[in-house]
């Protein structure tokens, strides 16, 4: 993650409203990254950065952003992949609140992201609900 | 990756433990800290009783099928639609199955439509969804088997 990244301020669940855009958030999916991720799902590497973590990174991006209440649970995904993405590579996450749920007892965030490589090609788009809690 | 594809073909299942340890090593390699998933004192006292499995590396053992079926097409043509149902947790065993459950042209390319679903050692569904995916010319494809 940049250092630009981590000096973005939290903002809230309240603060955000549907339409809100995310800043842009880089980050470098080098070799000591993707071999954490491979150990920690026991899965193999062959030179390019498992789909499934792409996402992991570009939601902890998002989540970097947010302040959300502790034991916020995840409650679908959606994810689309166009590209593979070698190790070493460096992305770029842009994300935006679809879709934002907030009544008395029921409160939940439909989030939509978009990840591009260098090139500015697409690489993964994808739809998180999460749901937080009372 | 499988030599054949074709409808109604079972995909090789996936199967993995998740333990305290795995959850908290995945923890630190996604920087997704959320105590439900690493506090087990704080986890106790919310509705879900305990620690739950990062939602994410459920499906990463998704994907893992998905990439052991169809190869790298999965990683660079893939589209996945998952709903979390239940918690996957500390002790539980996961077995990912899924099923080719049709073959259709896309743009001239074969793609394959696949239910998944992911369940603990009680058979209790815990994600269910599906995906599709773009199969390679040099596969042998068939309508049905």
């Amino acid at each position: 993650m940049s250092e630009e990244n981590k000096e973005r301020a939290s903002i809230t669940f309240t603060e955000l409203s549907s339409g809100y855009e995310f800043p842009a958030a880089s980050y470098l999916l080098d070799a000591a990254l993707v071999s954490r991720y491979l150990e920690a799902v026991e899965g193999d590497g062959d030179g390019f950065v498992p789909p499934l973590a792409i996402a992991a990174y570009a939601m902890k991006a998002m989540m970097d952003v947010i302040s959300l209440p502790s034991g916020a649970i995840h409650a679908s995904q959606e994810l689309e992949f166009f590209k593979l993405v070698p190790v070493g590579s460096e992305v770029k996450c842009q994300s935006r609140v679809a879709r934002k749920i907030s009544r008395s007892r029921m409160k939940m965030m439909v989030l939509e992201m978009d990840v591009r490589d260098e090139n500015g090609d697409r690489v993964q788009s994808g739809k998180a609900t999460v749901i937080l809690p009372p | 990756m499988s030599e054949e594809i074709y409808q109604g073909k079972i995909l090789s299942p996936v199967v993995r433990n998740i333990t305290q340890d795995k959850i908290n090593l995945y923890a630190g390699a996604s920087g997704d800290f959320n105590p439900i998933h690493i506090d087990e004192s704080f986890a106790a006292r919310t509705p879900l009783g305990g620690t739950i499995a990062h939602g994410m590396l459920v499906l990463s053992y998704v994907s893992e099928i998905m990439s052991q079926s169809f190869g790298r097409g999965w990683s660079s043509g893939g589209k996945l639609s998952m709903r979390f149902k239940a918690p996957a947790r500390p002790g539980d065993t996961i077995t990912v199955t899924g099923k080719v459950n049709s073959l259709e042209e896309r743009e001239g390319v074969p793609h394959a439509t696949c239910s998944l679903d992911c369940r603990n050692q009680k058979g209790e569904l815990i994600v269910t969804g599906e995906a599709v995916v773009g199969i390679a010319r040099k596969e042998n494809t068939h309508g049905s088997k």
